[in-house]
């Protein structure tokens, strides 16, 4: 046992010389701990002269540390890469300290970084994506693009004919030319005629296939979109409040919205455009090489050269865009800080600085702009002359062809026709590594996203449960990211139509304990039981139905009133919603406005107070006429006396029901049954107000500090 | 003279500026302890740079358990040579921000940046998420880079660099 490996870390800095960078590792065994440098033994402790395992985060670097009786000692030091692993350890040390318990694959840690490019990995995502491997996206993206096969087939097919017509007119040109305007004896006129029509025939059969082309692409793309934007919005939804968290808004938005519109148009346009340009290519190429193989060898010749020149303009000038781009974008943010902030602006004044910092962001990018669009001015008429100069040759080459007599009229204006349409298409092929790339980007992005399993699912033999309102929470542990726990093997049994007040300092692990309850997250250990059902084996949806949240931070949506209220039940009747609005106090200021519940309210509309925004966000609440009312600092921003008014109807209310409420108003709670203190995580003190008070202890000592307050605002 | 009742915004925010006959630093175990002349005494004490961007020993707060401040060092150098080197050690222990001397290779694959580089303590890598906004530049010429991971890197000089650097890094300033 004491030689048992119970887990094992590596490191990346020298914790001999510092800031040195080296290989080494920290090993825990069962009575003692081991850390090697570069194979070397450089300390070691024993488990019983430590106390505790500490995890230090440092600015660029982490350490672990053990606390012995000699004071903090260093254990192993390294670079951020090894900070979740560094921390992960602690938590897994600790646990083995404390109570001898662990578990064999304790030495294994979450992936952070890709497993054979040994590049850090974006946080939350599993996908790398520098070595993200091609082909499986493609494929899994064509099985999505099956849906629309049919769709996307016609336009293909559209593609290949509008192709193969736009090569027709030439050659009908070179007959009309050589058989009819420059024919040695004269042509049959209603011949003449039937050609003419059948290069009319042509243009508008063109015309009407682009338009049919551009209704089927357009059908098929939104269809698309609108499939590809559900399955994102979905996952999206489905995750766990953590796995939605590690990510910002931005990002959200960005998968859902441009990510998707990048990919609709890979699908649909790039990939019928391609066809058609290979199309296009390939058949002309056949026709110059039938027509005379050394002037397509002139025409071909110069395309590689045009198209490396092409794209060398486009790498200079579109690294010089990006930098117009991002100071652009610079002003932008500028301007939006101050319209944002413009109260703050003039109450302190500064207007003028203000005025001055925009302007030096607007003159910026105006002197960026101006050196672009001059430098683009000036390159873009000689890379085109360039880039037409294969011409002049082909012109003086057929010239002579024609002056000797070896080529016709109509056969020059045909070749020259098809020359001039084989550049087009090259020149697009030339970026189409570019296009792939911005493709594959956010086609990595999507599937990152498809990909990740959510870390709070439903069991497969989850259920609905008609709940009561009995909780017990038995023995429960749970920790954000980090090392730390916030909750440390907490217990509580709480019983229908009880209510409970959570009290404690900030950051004491109230608001997390409610979260698990609502289950927003996973407890580590420990299980929550409603009616002495695990937490894991009731669906989601049916727990949530049954419990109405009121939160801290209220938000509201854009709409009415009426529609705010309604949120959680959307076939609420009128009825309903007046109940609601009446309890929690929403109808007296409801009926104050001129359009009553009809306000617009959210961002665009009407902006109402902070406690008449608590008020809507209790009626939404009560709205459902949930088993478990849980109040989260709901009634904080209100003043004592609309706190009291709305706490008399809720007291109505509640009877019955299941009330956990977290205040730091403790008045708030004066109709609690029982109070629950936690101190750093732990149950610290349990009971009535004047069981606790009569205690002395943490509760007594918050309420003394509060009446100490509030005297002195009197 | 009405004045002198008044207190000053630093007694209002219970600030306090930690000089030498206040405070003295030892070592215990790898960490600097302290203890304070009024006899209060911290087994260990964090430091922590309160313009890190801007000077590296001066404004040094230090912090007990929980980071309840002591107070603030106003320059390290105030503090005899033993003591100095008490500190110094510490917040190079605490921050651990390599100088980059040169980027080896700078690549973009799928809206990441991929670095190489060479700093005063060897050849790293650094992987940046949204590279222009990973870039802090502290006035014209110097500019802080942090990784995905959290890794630190700073550029003293933007102009002392090679001019392949500086080509590589043009972009993103």
């Amino acid at each position: 046992m004491r030689e048992k490996v119970i887990l094992t870390f590596p490191f990346r800095l020298s914790s001999e010389r510092l800031n040195e960078q080296t290989e080494g590792s920290v090993t825990l065994y069962g009575d003692h701990v081991v850390v090697t440098e570069k194979g070397k033994e450089t300390k070691r402790i024993l488990l019983s002269d430590i106390k505790e395992f500490v995890y230090d985060a440092g600015v660029g670097c982490a350490s672990v540390e053990a606390l012995t009786v000699n004071g903090y000692e260093t254990l192993c030091r390294s670079v951020m890469i090894d900070a979740k692993a560094f921390s992960a350890a602690v938590k897994r040390m600790n646990k083995y300290l404390e109570d001898g318990y662990y578990e064999e694959n304790w030495s294994s840690f979450d992936a952070v970084v890709c497993s054979k490019c040994h590049r850090a990995l974006p946080p939350g995502t599993q996908t790398c994506p520098h070595c993200a491997d091609k082909s499986g996206y493609i494929k899994r993206l064509l099985a999505i693009a099956a849906n629309f096969k049919w769709g996307i087939a016609v336009s293909v097919v559209l593609y290949f004919v509008i192709a193969a017509l736009g090569l027709l007119s030439p050659y009908l040109n070179r007959i009309l030319v050589d058989d009819y305007i420059k024919a040695a004896e004269k042509p049959l006129f209603g011949q003449f005629i039937i050609v003419v029509a059948a290069i009319l025939g042509t243009s508008f059969a063109v015309l009407l296939l682009t338009m049919l082309r551009g209704c089927v692409q357009i059908i098929t793309a939104n269809k698309l979109i609108v499939k590809l934007r559900a399955m994102i919005f979905n996952k999206i939804e489905e995750l766990s409040l953590a796995g939605v968290t590690r990510r910002t808004t931005g990002e959200l938005m960005a998968r859902v919205t441009r990510d998707t519109q990048q990919l609709r148009q890979f699908i649909t346009d790039d990939f019928g455009a391609l066809i058609e340009n290979v199309v296009t290519i390939s058949a002309i190429s056949v026709m110059l090489f039938s027509t005379d193989w050394k002037l397509a060898v002139l025409v071909i010749l110069p395309a590689p050269v045009v198209l490396t020149v092409h794209r060398l303009m486009w790498k200079y000038l579109g690294k010089r865009y990006h930098r117009q781009f991002t100071l652009n974008e610079k002003a932008d943010t500028i301007l939006h800080d101050i319209f944002s902030g413009i109260r703050v602006v003039k109450a302190f004044g500064m207007e003028k600085s203000e005025e001055k910092r925009y302007d030096k962001a607007t003159i910026d990018e105006r002197a960026m702009r101006t050196s672009n669009e001059k430098m683009f001015a000036f390159i873009s008429p000689i890379t085109n002359f360039f880039m037409g100069a294969g011409e002049f040759f082909l012109l003086y080459y057929v010239g002579t062809k024609i002056i000797g007599g070896e080529m016709t009229l109509g056969q020059m204006q045909q070749f020259s026709a098809y020359a001039s349409m084989i550049y087009a298409p090259l020149r697009w092929l030339a970026f189409l590594p570019r296009r792939l790339t911005a493709s594959m980007t956010s086609v990595v992005k999507i599937f990152d996203v498809l990909d990740e399993e959510p870390d709070v699912s439903d069991a497969k033999d989850s259920r609905e449960a008609e709940l009561s309102g009995n909780i017990e929470i038995r023995d429960i542990s749970f920790g954000y990211e980090d090392s730390r726990n916030v909750l440390h093997h907490v217990s509580l049994d709480i019983k229908q139509g009880e209510m409970i007040g959570i009290v404690g300092r900030s950051g004491v692990g109230k608001s997390t304990l409610i979260n698990l309850i609502m289950r927003l997250y996973d407890t580590d250990e420990g299980d929550i039981l409603f009616d002495g059902v695990s937490i894991k084996d009731i669906s989601q949806e049916s727990l949530r139905r049954q419990m109405g949240v009121v939160l801290q931070e209220t938000m509201l949506f854009s709409g009415s009133l009426y529609q705010n209220i309604a949120y959680g039940k959307p076939g609420a009747s009128s009825e309903e919603i007046i109940t609601a609005a009446k309890l929690a106090g929403v109808h007296t200021f409801a009926l104050k406005l001129p359009d009553g519940y009809n306000t617009i309210v959210g961002e665009k509309g009407y902006t109402l107070s902070g406690g008449e925004r608590q008020r809507v966000a209790i009626a939404r609440a009560l709205l459902h006429d949930p088993r478990i009312l849980i109040l989260d600092e709901a009634t904080s921003s209100l003043d004592t006396e609309t706190e009291k008014n709305i706490q008399d109807a809720l007291k109505k209310l509640t009877a019955g029901r299941t009330t956990i409420a977290i205040a730091h108003r403790l008045s708030t709670l004066r109709n609690a049954n029982r109070l629950v203190v936690l101190d750093k995580g732990t149950v610290a003190e349990v009971g009535s107000h004047d069981e606790l008070m009569a205690k002395k202890g943490l509760y007594f000592e918050l309420v003394m500090a509060q009446r100490q307050m509030s005297k002195m605002q009197k | 003279m009405e004045n002198e009742n008044r207190i000053t915004l630093d007694e209002a925010a219970g600030l306090s500026y930690l000089s030498p006959d206040m405070i003295t630093f030892s070592k215990k175990g790898d960490f600097p302890c302290a203890e304070m002349a009024d006899g209060r005494q911290y087994e260990r004490v964090w430091l922590h740079r309160v313009f890190p961007f801007d000077v590296k020993d001066e404004f040094i707060s230090v912090q007990a358990k929980d980071n309840e401040e002591i107070g603030i060092i106003r320059r390290i150098s105030d503090f005899d040579s033993e003591t100095a080197e008490i500190l110094n050690a510490e917040l190079e222990r605490k921050y651990f921000i390599p100088k980059i001397k040169r980027i080896i290779t700078l690549r973009e694959r799928r809206g990441f940046s991929y670095w190489k580089i060479e700093t005063d303590i060897g050849e790293m890598e650094l992987s940046l998420q949204d590279t222009y906004r990973s870039i802090t530049k502290i006035g014209e010429d110097r500019a802080f880079i942090t990784d995905i991971s959290g890794n630190r890197c700073e550029i003293e000089s933007i102009a002392a660099l090679d001019r392949k650097s500086q080509k590589k890094l043009e972009l993103y300033l």
